[in-house]
């Protein structure tokens, strides 16, 4: 009974964390079939621990089913032309025939800035592409198709972790809320497709984010790997929790917490967290050789007594087990405080008010002024009005390069200036 | 006022909170191009959120390895 309810707590401590979810879902979309996944995933967390891969194995059983329904609704989404199909390369008889492609092909012109393309697009729009217009397109196919390359790479890896930002992320707190993630989820990957083939700029951002993630992930699962095997060699029985106890960044409270966990415990084993938590070097200075061969030998015992005796703790002693799920709970919000901020909105805002039009206009003024010299001169000033024109779509693609969520939301409405505008630039120089 | 101008005129003058409250309120309501790119803003900064946070996790991490590595040298040098 004993057993079933050491299990049981650790199988829950587990499920709650999202690292585990990670590997797994890593594993589902690797392995492709329930069953290499399994194994697959068993592998990988029997490096943690025996009682973890026994335990998993039910939350890893859960996930392959909730992957493979989702998997047979994606399959109905894209039938019903609600999801992006990403298999199909287009050639330009498909983008001639499929209003979609025919859609993304023109964002994709767009952001080439070529007229000439443009123009043969509209013939192709009309069915009436002419040869020359074909040969436009062959130029531009390449690239468009390059660009739908990076998506798609792209697309495969974010989807392995959209759902797991979806419901644990703190952007998307509220849209849980309202439950509205499903919908997000939907046009996110439209969105990223639309983004890829019109801004790419903007996509290798989001392609760099990505492949940091999978870097770091790479290295954590490295790293869980090392730390579990030194925690399985020193009957640590959870090493979650020795990390978890790592991550609060107050030494002082991180001690509290220990000892919290280890209230009312003996002597020993105060010293033997000690040399686990607080790391044995600082000890050892001040420690004659011959002692510490002898503190050595002393911390192997106390770390086997120490690991049965916690393992005992967690099912035996409710107050630790309360303790352990608090401070699980405390430190997450500290941590999470601990990741650094995007640019917040007033940082984003920085600059907005200079693409203001009176400020343009303001601009334009003081261009000419300084340049009265020049100014006279018909030819030098076509010259000049054309290094303000530049100098203000510098100003405004600056802006737009702005990083973060709210610099993007400004960069989408912010006043790029408009014929009218021009108008009164002109005027401002006449 | 429509949806993207009240949007706008709370990216101008409002606060974090308002914008993201109102995204969330409303986010089926707005045109489908505005969702496609609020979706792919909202998944960047939940994505270099999550980079940054494993960032302090793997920084976290690599103290506890040398944590263990110390143990381990002196579990060696007392053998």
């Amino acid at each position: 009974m004993m057993r079933r309810q050491h299990f049981e707590l650790l199988a829950g401590s587990y499920r709650a964390d999202r690292r585990v979810k990670y590997e797994a879902r890593f594993s589902i979309s690797e392995a492709g079939c329930p069953a290499r996944m399994y194994r697959a995933d068993l592998m990988r967390i029997e490096g943690k621990s025996t009682y973890c891969a026994t335990f998993c194995r039910d939350t890893i059983l859960a996930m392959a089913t909730e992957s493979y329904s989702r998997r047979a609704e994606k399959a109905d989404r894209v039938k019903t032309g609600t999801e992006v199909d990403i298999s199909e390369k287009p050639g330009l008889d498909d983008i001639a025939k499929n209003d979609e492609q025919s859609r993304q092909f023109g964002l994709y012109l767009q952001s080439t800035g070529d007229s000439a393309a443009s123009l043969a697009f509209r013939h192709l729009e009309k069915g009436k592409p002419t040869e020359a217009d074909e040969a436009v397109f062959e130029r531009h196919l390449e690239e468009f198709n390059k660009r739908q390359d990076r998506f798609e790479k792209v697309h495969k890896a974010v989807s392995a972790f959209r759902d797991d930002l979806l419901t644990h992320s703190p952007i998307f707190k509220k849209f849980r809320d309202q439950k509205g993630g499903e919908n997000i989820a939907r046009v996110f990957s439209e969105g990223l497709r639309d983004m890829a083939l019109k801004e790419p700029t903007a996509f290798a951002r989001v392609e760099t984010e990505v492949q940091r993630l999978v870097d770091v992930q790479d290295r954590e699962a490295a790293q869980d790997k090392r730390i579990s095997e030194w925690c399985s060699k020193n009957k640590i029985v959870d090493d979650d929790k020795f990390l978890d106890t790592l991550k609060i960044t107050d030494e002082r409270q991180r001690h509290a917490k220990i000892r919290e966990m280890l209230r009312g415990g003996m002597d020993w084993k105060k010293k033997m967290w000690d040399s686990v938590f607080r790391g044995t070097s600082r000890q050892a200075k001040g420690v004659s050789s011959e002692n510490l061969a002898a503190q050595t030998q002393l911390r192997e015992r106390v770390s086997q007594q120490a690991g049965d005796y916690f393992k005992g703790l967690m099912v035996q002693n409710k107050e630790i087990r309360e303790a352990l799920a608090r401070m699980h709970t405390e430190a997450e919000p500290a941590f999470e405080k601990g990741a650094a901020a995007q640019p917040s909105l007033s940082e984003a805002r920085a600059g907005l008010h200079e693409l203001d039009e009176d400020k343009v206009i303001e601009r334009a003024k003081a261009f000419r002024k300084a340049n009265a010299a020049e100014w006279r001169n018909p030819a030098k000033r076509a010259a000049l009005i054309d290094t303000f024109h530049d100098e203000e779509e510098t100003r405004y693609n600056e802006f737009k390069k702005k990083p973060g969520f709210f610099a993007r939301l400004l960069a989408k409405f912010a006043k790029k200036f408009d014929t009218r505008t021009d108008a009164k630039i002109t005027a401002a120089f006449a | 006022m429509n949806l993207d101008e009240q949007l706008k005129a709370l990216i101008e003058s409002g606060t974090e909170e308002e914008v993201r409250d109102f995204v969330a309120a409303h986010f089926s309501e707005f045109g489908p191009e505005t969702q496609k790119e609020l979706a792919v803003e909202l998944f960047s900064e939940a994505l270099s959120q999550e980079v940054q946070q494993r960032e302090a996790i793997i920084a976290e991490k690599d103290q506890a390895i040398k944590l263990i590595e110390e143990i381990e040298r002196e579990e060696a040098q007392g053998s």
